[in-house]
């Protein structure tokens, strides 16, 4: 069954607490329920952190360019999906990602995405961000669909949208 | 369907119509669930929450020991962009947090707001902070006020450099080169970049657009600094650029670089383009002001996640130049601690 591995990177994990790890448990549980209806099995989740004192002020993004500094410093050596989680993404932006991410993560340009701690809502936040890197765009006319612009959504996925995410080259076997 | 290679957001749905004073105070402790610390902050910044002091409510946040430290470190950085100029008394006051977190916060936002005034405050808590993080950033704050007013009389050191030998790269790079900004677009990253940095005089910009690889640029440059073949960046320290990034879905600019300048002596420079906020020197350079044209050479820093550019950036009367390459690769990354 066709795979996907990601890699939580807790940025700023002093300031994490037992609520936020159960938070991004719950999320991880959520993403791989939503990637089960289209046959994408989350294999492994492999878990980081860079510090405070490393995030260097961005462990609170302020800006989508924080946002894009963070996964431009910060990469881990494999070929799972890199997950920033922050505490706090100031805004109504709640995560970004590219669209198809690279599989070279030392490649120009943001190279993981970057999820918003926000409650109940983290895991559509994490599957919706991961599906950007797996290559699906926005679908504005659903609000029912994971892709949809905004959350909470229905976190629904369609049998082509699956079927663009196993296109990736994170994909695995 | 979005293209792809672009980044792109979500965004969290909040209901509007339920917002009241009382229920955007509470949210800002995490305890109301379709409503995120965060997403509370974007609505008092945007004056959607009926009846509410934004100013008052966010200065509030900044010093509320009840909230998670992330929201008040948050607030700080919407408070500046509600009150403007007019936060710098408090974000002086919150040099003196009893978490550090947020005194790192207002140092960074009056490195972007404050004055000459503020520099013995700054000083004093990056000499009574034990940590190098702290010290760092508290330190670029400095610079950036010493760099904004162009003080002469203040002796502040530049981040440090590491220079990376990157050989030339120009052939196998992707070009890039500057364009001026279309009215609407200037308009857009000068309201955006204006609310980092306050005082900053609109109708003395000028911007230009740089494809830069993925990412599209709007490069603000002040035209009292660059005037002439800016001989003015000869005399005094000064921040001549301020560089946006635009967000390719929706269009929205943020505040991501700043460029300042030294004089080296002889009319020579040194720049240096750093990132907001944590002030890395990404790109330095070296060049001549005055004359028939000024001219600044740009080089790599050996910093994680830069991407190697060979730039060159000239001044004439009739306005500047920006052109070079960039790599399509990044400087080896950092790599995060594995965590059980």
């Amino acid at each position: 069954m066709p795979a996907i591995s990601i890699n939580v990177i807790r940025v700023g994990s002093d300031q994490f607490t037992p609520t936020d790890l159960t938070t991004i448990n719950n999320a991880v549980t959520v993403m791989r329920n939503v990637y089960a209806t289209v046959g994408i099995t989350l294999r492994r989740v492999e878990h980081w952190i860079i510090t405070t004192a490393q995030a260097k002020g961005r462990d609170v993004i302020n800006s989508n360019s924080e946002a894009e500094a963070l996964t431009d410093e910060w990469t881990v050596p494999n070929n799972n999906v890199d997950v920033f989680f922050v505490k706090l993404y100031v805004g109504s932006v709640a995560g970004l990602s590219p669209v198809r991410g690279p599989c070279n993560k030392n490649a120009k340009g943001m190279d993981g995405a970057v999820v918003e701690l926000i409650g109940g809502t983290t895991g559509l936040v994490l599957a919706h961000e991961v599906g950007h890197y797996l290559g699906l765009g926005h679908v504005t006319g659903d609000s029912t669909n994971l892709m949809f612009p905004s959350v909470p959504n229905g976190g629904r996925l369609t049998t082509a949208q699956g079927n663009t995410m196993k296109s990736h080259c994170f994909i695995e076997a | 369907m979005t293209d792809e290679g672009v980044h792109t957001v979500v965004y969290i749905d909040m209901p509007l119509q339920e917002i009241t004073q009382d229920l955007a105070r509470e949210a800002l402790t995490g305890r109301v669930a379709q409503l995120s610390p965060s997403a509370v902050l974007a609505l008092m910044e945007h004056g959607d929450v009926p009846d509410l002091d934004a100013q008052t409510a966010l200065r509030d946040a900044t010093g509320n020991q009840d909230l998670d430290v992330a929201v008040r470190a948050g607030a700080v950085r919407t408070y500046l962009h509600v009150a403007g100029a007019d936060a710098v008394p408090a974000l002086v006051d919150l040099l003196g947090s009893d978490q550090e977190r947020v005194a790192v916060a207002a140092a960074t936002a009056l490195g972007q707001a404050g004055t000459a005034d503020q520099l013995q405050a700054l000083r004093d808590l990056r000499q009574r902070t034990g940590d190098d993080t702290t010290r760092q950033l508290v330190a670029f704050a400095e610079v950036l006020i010493v760099h904004r007013y162009g003080l002469t009389d203040e002796d502040v050191a530049l981040p440090e450099v590491e220079a990376f030998d990157q050989g030339p790269i120009a052939l196998a790079g992707r070009p890039f080169t500057g364009t001026r900004a279309a009215p609407e677009r200037k308009r857009r990253a000068l309201q955006s970049i204006k609310r980092d940095f306050p005082d900053l005089n609109t109708a003395r910009q000028d911007v230009y657009d740089v494809q830069c690889g993925p990412r599209l640029m709007a490069v603000a440059v002040d035209t009292d600094a660059v005037g002439g073949t800016a001989e003015q960046l000869g005399q005094r320290p000064a921040m001549p650029s301020i560089i946006a990034l635009q967000d390719p879905e929706y269009g929205e600019y943020s505040s991501a670089y700043v460029i300042l300048s030294r004089p080296a002596g002889q009319n020579r420079v040194t720049v240096q383009i750093n990132r907001l906020g944590s002030g890395e020197a990404l790109y330095t350079g070296t060049g001549k002001v005055g004359g028939e044209a000024a001219m600044v050479d740009l080089r790599t820093s050996n910093l994680p996640g830069v991407a190697p550019i060979e730039g060159r950036v000239r001044v004439t009367p009739a306005g500047v130049e920006i052109s070079g390459a960039s790599e399509d690769r990044v400087l080896a990354s950092r790599n995060p601690q594995k965590s059980d």
